[in-house]
């Protein structure tokens, strides 16, 4: 028979139950009732206990006992509060000829009764026992060492103080100081965020991270921002402080201040009629570096707009670019990939002149083919654009002039010649360049001589493909052709000329054969019959169990067959 | 005594014989069609007994058809919105509502498998700076292909919607080209049902170029791709001169596809699971029927079996 206590914990109210189960049909349960409103008198009323061998007995003076409580409630049977009335302990107690082992964890006693059996008695309540560890006193050079458990609190991970090197690594932010404030801050490189895209004037520029970012702001009273806001006046952009050569936590000598050169600096900004002029809509930082050396050089240039501010506010679209360059590597542009092209790189084009950037016609707003803007191609992205270009009534008349017109506006300024096969191509290697083919209208239509064929779409051609290590394969252009598709002059409307542009990426890459160049097991057997082995051979994992499940199928399935 | 061999005692070799006719026959008649059929009826009550339906795993191969169409809606106006698709006859119906975007697209193949994981897409629209894009209606092409089991190929859309009553700068997108079937795909044939255009690129119409008519077509069909983005991200605050822009990512993912078992697929898996009970009442059966001849329940006559080179062999001859 197996004695269980069952009982509230040390704080838990004075009437808590303290229930008793053994098994068979002996089981019962008294539930003890606060009777006593002092903890040290908890004595509890029993209801129902005479047809019970379990015999609650408080230690106590009797004197403590209410009136009708039962201290003992089975006649004949030993009571260990007459034994312990000296002490105030709570016992439960029975017959030990009841229980004959018992796994319960609190304190036990056999008490002897003289005119009786003896009995069992379970110790309730003891405040001061405790089945855990016993904790380890704290001491103060302890709680250090311990607070490494207080993971899981709002209170954050300490903050490391910035520690600033002996030189700037990629992706370090670039330290500036205001030399009339005494003040150490970071270059900044605006940019958007959140699902308003406006400025966020404290991002910090990265070293060696050129990129170009823009961002809005937003001006609801113009002509106050106009003067006042800094984020428009070009001297904010350089005036007053310096670009550390390398970070320096403490004095900073002169030497180790680079000034910031602007390049034809505008004047600040003024409000004219309701608009504001020279304000900054590009700031372009050139940074020219020296390996661990630091910062040599910086530049500044702006390019400034004017804002119309007739409405209630006005948003104006900032651009900023941060380009870094050294000594060491000649060619201005910056590569689009090493050795091959990575996919959303700019193309490099040549022709006798310079290397730039492949661009194609760009729409305005009002869907004008624009004068300036032109959009970058990038390496990977097939790309459409359309817009109109408009012919006066007098070029309508000369058709060999519209011709060069429209040639030159697909085209733009510069007339591309080679095309880069990779994108670390360097100018003067004739080997990492390719001739871009020029289809033109005139080749191909013969039999109308008389009209003038414009040229309306020019669909760049672009085959590559993967070459080098399969594991890293590099992508390089193998062929680029320039398609002029054509029209007859009067078949189009006129003065407005649709002009489209259509870039085509051509994978040509051929892949050797699957598993992509690995010696190929040949299996002469059905496709797939044998999926699971060759699964189970294949993936990484814990095919042991699956391996036992085969071989009992395979046995179940010979003893059958043999039979 | 007609004498036919009823039963072989698998281990004594005794036979026992008795007439066509007689209870025996009858019994052993019983028992046979007890064992046989009762497996079929067991599996064919306890469900599932043809295979009505299966499943399995493919990615599709699919392309994008490089044929959009899309609304920018400008304001409240029933008039105020821009329009542009790859269909020549939309655009010309359009007339000064036409705003040619600048579209830039990529398909990648994350995996080099030889199919296509992904499309980025992003479309710039030039706004004027009085315009305001407060809506988007996109739809996208892609040819979609199968060909586990039966090669099916279709012409299928992905639909993007959104409006705001904030006017936008971007529209952002990312989620799967999921496959909604409506019926159960052969298990092999080539299924060229669905490889027709979404929208009639064709036609002069304008209500072939109506959204309402192309997807109430489109949503007839049993068998279509829906692009799952329950949330894009409408991003505010435009500045003057700069375009609206809508950059998706579109994946398209492995898909789970039902389709309608073939014959012999059917038959194998009702095999199995007849054969399977079937065994349990061979055994059960074959010891009854054991047990009633070795007794004697129903009258038969045991031979003993032949001793070669034996008196026993004439003895046996004479018996019948």
């Amino acid at each position: 028979m197996l004695a269980r206590v069952v009982e509230g914990g040390p704080g838990t109210t004075p009437g808590a139950t303290a229930e008793l189960t053994a098994g068979g049909p002996r089981q019962a349960t008294h539930r003890n009732e606060a009777a006593a409103p002092h903890r040290a008198s908890a004595l509890r009323a029993v209801r129902g206990g005479a047809q019970s061998p379990f015999f609650p007995a408080r230690g106590l003076p009797a004197r403590g006992r209410p009136p009708g409580a039962c201290g003992l409630c089975r006649p004949g049977a030993g009571s260990s509060s007459r034994l312990t009335s000296s002490r105030s302990v709570n016992q439960v107690c029975v017959e030990k000829s009841l229980i004959f082992r018992t796994n319960i964890p609190y304190h036990t006693d056999t008490i002897a009764v003289s005119d009786g059996p003896d009995l069992f008695c379970v110790q309730l309540d003891d405040l001061k026992l405790n089945y855990f560890r016993q904790p380890k006193r704290i001491k103060e050079s302890d709680f250090l060492k311990l607070l490494k458990y207080s993971k899981h609190s709002f209170l954050a991970q300490s903050q490391v103080q910035p520690s600033f090197s002996a030189f700037y690594r990629a992706g370090d932010p670039i330290l500036i100081y205001f030399d009339s404030l005494s003040v150490l801050s970071v270059l900044r490189q605006p940019v958007k965020m959140g699902v308003s895209g406006l400025c966020v004037d404290g991002n910090p520029a990265g070293f060696l991270e050129s990129k170009s970012t823009s961002c809005t702001r937003i001006f609801t009273n113009l002509s106050g921002s106009c003067v006042s806001d800094p984020a428009l006046n070009a001297a904010s952009y350089y005036r007053d402080f310096s670009v550390l050569k390398v970070p320096i936590n403490d004095t900073i000598a002169e030497s180790m201040k680079v000034r910031i050169s602007p390049i034809g600096p505008p004047g600040a900004p003024y409000m004219e009629d309701n608009v504001c002029n020279n304000a900054v809509s590009e700031v372009i930082y050139e940074i020219e570096f020296n390996g661990t050396y630091g910062i040599q050089s910086v530049s500044v240039q702006f390019k400034v707009t004017s804002i119309s501010g007739s409405s209630g506010f006005s948003l104006q679209q900032q651009h900023f670019t941060l380009r870094f360059w050294t000594r060491m590597l000649p060619h201005t542009l910056p590569r689009s990939g090493n050795p091959g092209y990575i996919t959303g790189a700019p193309l490099l084009i040549a022709n006798d002149s310079a290397v730039q950037h492949m661009s194609i016609l760009q729409s305005e707003g009002d869907g004008s083919c624009s004068q300036f803007l032109r959009h970058t191609v990038r390496f990977g992205s097939n790309t459409r654009t359309g817009c109109k270009l408009r012919l006066t009534q007098m070029e309508e008349s000369n058709c060999s002039y519209i011709q060069l017109k429209l040639y030159k506006a697909f085209q733009g300024m510069n007339q591309a010649e080679d095309l880069a096969i990779i994108g670390s191509a360097r100018s003067t290697q004739e080997e990492e360049w390719v001739t871009i083919l020029i289809q033109n209208c005139s080749v191909q239509i013969k039999n109308c001589s008389s009209c003038c064929m414009i040229p309306v779409t020019l669909d760049i051609q672009i085959l590559w493909t993967k070459m080098g290590l399969l594991s890293n394969p590099q992508a390089q252009i193998v062929g680029v052709r320039y398609f002029y598709q054509c029209q007859p002059l009067k078949s189009l409307s006129t003065g407005m000329v649709p002009l489209t542009t259509v870039v085509t990426f051509t994978d040509m890459t051929e892949w050797p054969e699957p598993p992509r160049g690995l010696p190929k097991v040949h299996w002469k057997l059905p496709f797939d019959f044998f999926f699971p082995f060759k699964m189970v051979l294949s993936i990484e994992r814990s095919y042991r169990d699956d391996l036992t499940a085969y071989f009992v199928v395979i046995l179940i399935l010979s003893s059958i067959l043999c039979f | 005594m007609a004498g036919v061999e009823l039963f072989s005692h698998p281990a004594l070799h005794t036979r026992y014989r008795a007439g066509l006719c007689s209870a025996a026959a009858l019994a052993l008649l019983l028992i046979a069609v007890l064992t046989y059929v009762p497996p079929l009826l067991v599996a064919y009550r306890s469900h599932g007994f043809w295979l009505k339906q299966s499943a399995y795993r493919e990615q599709p191969t699919v392309r994008f058809r490089y044929e959009l169409l899309f609304v920018a809606t400008t304001g409240p106006g029933p008039g105020s919105f821009l329009a542009w698709s790859t269909f020549p006859a939309f655009n010309r119906l359009q007339e000064d509502r036409l705003r040619v975007p600048l579209l830039s697209t990529r398909e990648e193949d994350k995996n080099q498998d030889g199919k296509m994981d992904q499309l980025h897409f992003k479309l710039e629209l030039p706004l004027q700076p009085t315009e305001h894009v407060v809506g988007v209606q996109l739809i996208l092409i892609f040819s979609y292909q199968l060909y586990r089991m039966s090669t099916f190929v279709m012409q299928s859309m992905a639909f993007l919607q959104f409006f705001s009553p904030v006017p936008g700068s971007q529209l952002y997108a990312n989620g799967d080209l999921k496959l909604n079937q409506r019926q159960l795909l052969n298990h092999c044939g080539l299924d060229t049902r669905y490889n027709v255009s979404v929208v009639n690129g064709t036609s002069p119409f304008a209500s072939d170029y109506d959204l309402k008519n192309i997807i109430a077509a489109y949503r007839d069909r049993n068998v279509t791709t829906v692009f799952s983005d329950s949330n894009p991200i409408w991003m505010t605050g435009r500045g003057a001169n700069t375009p609206f822009i809508v950059n998706a990512t579109i994946r398209y993912p492995v898909e789970v596809i039902l389709y309608q078992p073939g014959f012999w697929e059917t038959i194998k898996f009702a095999w199995i699971q007849y054969v399977s009970i079937l065994l349990i009442f061979l055994w059960v059966f074959g010891r009854i029927k054991m047990f009633v001849f070795q007794n004697q329940v129903f009258a038969t006559t045991p031979v003993s079996p032949v001793l070669p080179l034996s008196p026993v062999l004439s003895y046996k001859q004479h018996q019948p």
